[in-house]
């Protein structure tokens, strides 16, 4: 049986023609065209004649039926989503995982009241989504039905979806009819229990409509067999399935370094710790995503040199390099995103920006452990997802897939400690693997279908970096 | 009246457990609903949870001999994150040494807790008081 898997990237569409044989996939021919932007159909066409399923000329319409075509859409990367909460470490941190969780791009994020200034900045830009959260089921109306009475006053066109108190959810409606809005579960109902999943679901439909409007996709839509999906929805649905088929990915960590930005997918069995150490904060789900808008190996190439700590100076000088040339080529690339690598030392300009996305990206996913002294001695206290025994990184990503492996990825060191004091809970000794052959996302469509099958496909495509990521104080640095 | 809502967690660094544990499961018995953050528990995050349940009252514990120096400031620090009315208990091991009960109460009523108990205090107690006191502060509306 064939199956065709497209994904239409900000950049590239790709393609796939697999075939399903005896439970597993084989990538039978692939294909990459520029993403054209004004119709995403000419693109999605030009891989299907690459792929060698459509004719020339012959129109989408007369895809033979037999093979079903799944595709997903990173448009315009990703819905941009406001996150509103009531305390910003309660029900706004809730909604700013929930908007990630559902492959959203959080634009912003508020808490306690929304001022006139803030509702300003919403009118002049306007997210696609508000998620407007705010008090457990019974506990606090007031913040939400007054921010609630805020939109409605206000011009903002985007749409709201409300994921707050129970008890306040007939008033909310009430007062923003007439703006685009819809009602769902809180994302809170208890302090200690969080409800991504229905506002999650909610934020898909709002995703599908709004990448389905205009440039071509109705058309796509008609002759699909499958709706499309969000991109990083889709590579969060697989990171699922990854954890429950695959063979060493109980626990892991994925992460897909990009253009713009850095996504970090987390896996964990048991995302809470035991009875000896305290935990604080809204639970930690499963799995997890984190999006970090400033690391990145093109448009955000300079602000990931600003982030960088002090080791990365030393990576350049032991790669033989200039931390000047190094800048340099970031200001480059930042102002041509479509640049690859030219030469040998560019070549390695990228792996230094890409290990430094990768190492900073680690370190803001991983929770935080703090020591604190009481009459009885030490005592843990954690806020955040423990990974210190995650052994395998995945990473995958058009970059990633183009990097030489004969060189070695300069180590991706992780600081033990932040400026905080406290301990960073980062993987202590993974091992990177890279997705060489750029499958995950091409995986991710079929994966719903074809779980198992879906996951071998990726897995048998990993090969193995020299590179691992290094806890400093724990294992010396040795050098390549 | 809606079950009231109170929030319940040892203060500071103090670890004892069962005391807290006796605490939800009586109130819970007398039909409030009880958000429980356990031990180990800061100032904001009694307040925090306090603000999203939209909670009436904070019960706070102290075992360990420390109370005085957790608990400074919360009632100052509730009224700044907007909690102007809500009600505070405290209770637990709040005498050191040779102290009187009637000396540290007096001190924990300074500080702007409404009513302060001793490890003997009589739950059935506590929850008429609070009752009371609940219903004192309902607005007549
Ligand atoms: C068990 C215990 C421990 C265990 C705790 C295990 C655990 N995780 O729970 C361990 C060994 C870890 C421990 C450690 C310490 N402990 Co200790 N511990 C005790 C002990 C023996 C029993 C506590 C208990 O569980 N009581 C049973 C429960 C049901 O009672 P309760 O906690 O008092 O709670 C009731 C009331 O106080 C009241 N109440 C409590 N809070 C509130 C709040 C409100 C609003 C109201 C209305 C009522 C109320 O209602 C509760 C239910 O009935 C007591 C001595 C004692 N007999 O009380 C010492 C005691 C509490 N510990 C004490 C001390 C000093 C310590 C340590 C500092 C060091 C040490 N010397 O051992 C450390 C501190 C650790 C820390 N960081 O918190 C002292 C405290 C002295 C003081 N306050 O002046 C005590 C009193 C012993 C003593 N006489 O010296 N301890």
């Amino acid at each position: 049986m064939q199956l065709i898997s497209v994904d239409i990237g900000s950049t590239y569409t790709k393609g796939a023609l697999l075939v399903l044989r005896d439970g597993q996939l084989h990538v039978q021919a692939r294909a990459s065209v520029p993403t054209t932007q004004d119709d995403l159909t000419t693109g999605f066409v030009q891989v299907l004649l690459a792929l060698g399923v459509l004719e020339e000329k012959t129109q989408l319409e007369t895809l033979a039926p037999t093979i079903p075509v799944y595709v997903s859409s990173s448009a315009k990367g990703g819905l941009s989503v406001a996150a509103v909460g009531l305390v910003p470490n309660v029900t706004m941190e809730a909604a700013r995982l929930t908007a990630l969780s559902a492959g959203g791009r959080v634009s912003r994020v508020f808490s306690y009241l929304l001022t006139a200034a803030d509702i300003e900045l919403l009118e002049q830009n306007p997210p696609d989504i508000i998620l407007l959260s705010g008090g457990t089921d019974g506990g606090n109306e007031r913040y939400v039905r007054q921010n609630a009475r805020r939109l409605a006053a206000s011009t903002v066109p985007s749409c709201i979806v409300y994921a707050g108190n129970r008890q306040a959810a007939e008033d909310v409606e009430r007062c923003l009819r007439g703006k685009p809005f819809t009602v769902t579960e809180n994302i809170l109902p208890a302090l200690d229990c969080l409800n991504p999943e229905p506002a999650r679901q909610v934020i898909r439909e709002l995703f599908l409509q709004r990448i389905v409007q205009g440039k071509g996709l109705e058309r796509l839509i008609r002759v699909l067999r499958h709706d499309p999906l969000p991109t990083p929805l889709a590579i969060l649905e697989f990171v699922k399935i990854l954890h429950k088929h695959g063979t060493d990915l109980e626990d892991f960590c994925l992460v897909d370094v990009g253009g713009a930005t850095t996504d970090y997918y987390s896996a964990l069995c048991h995302p809470l710790p035991g009875p000896e150490t305290v935990y604080r904060g809204i639970p930690e789900p499963r799995i997890k995503r984190t999006v970090e808008g400033d690391l990145g190996l093109r448009v955000s190439a300079c602000s990931v040199l600003d982030a960088a700590g002090p080791s990365l100076e030393a990576d350049v000088a032991h790669a033989g390099h200039r931390m000047e040339s190094l800048q340099a080529y970031a200001r480059h690339v930042e102002a041509a995103p479509g640049h690859l690598a030219a030469c040998a030392d560019e070549a390695c300009y990228d792996r230094l920006l890409f290990s430094t996305c990768v190492s900073i990206a680690t370190q803001r996913h991983a929770g935080r452990l703090r020591s604190v002294y009481t009459a009885d001695g030490e005592r843990h206290v954690q806020t955040g997802r423990d990974l210190r025994h995650v052994r395998r990184i995945v990473l995958t990503g058009g970059y990633a897939a183009h990097m030489n492996l004969d060189h070695c990825i300069p180590a991706m060191a992780t600081v033990p400690v932040d400026d905080t004091g406290s301990s960073i809970l980062a993987p202590r000794s993974p091992v990177c693997w890279i997705d060489r052959d750029h499958l995950v996302p091409l995986a991710a469509n079929v994966a719903a279908a074809h779980p198992e099958a879906a996951t071998r496909l990726v897995h048998d495509n990993l090969v193995r970096t020299r590179a691992a990521t290094v806890h400093p104080h724990e294992h010396p640095r040795t050098s390549p | 009246m809606n079950h009231p809502v109170i929030v319940l967690g040892v203060i500071g660094a103090d670890c004892h457990a069962v005391g807290n544990r006796i605490l939800d499961m009586y109130f819970s018995s007398r039909s409030y609903h009880v958000v429980n953050l356990g031990v180990m528990v800061s100032q904001d995050e009694f307040i925090d949870a306090a603000i999203e349940t939209g909670a009436q009252a904070i019960l706070v514990s102290s075992l360990y001999g420390h109370g005085e120096i957790d608990c400074a400031g919360l009632r100052d620090r509730c009224i700044e994150r907007g909690l102007d009315d809500i009600i505070l208990y405290v209770g637990g091991n709040l005498v050191i040494g040779k102290q009187r009960f009637e000396e540290v109460a007096a001190k924990f009523r300074t500080m702007g807790f409404d009513r302060v108990f001793g490890p003997d205090a009589d739950l059935a107690v506590v929850d008429r008081l609070l009752r009371q006191d609940i219903k004192r502060r309902q607005p007549c509306s």
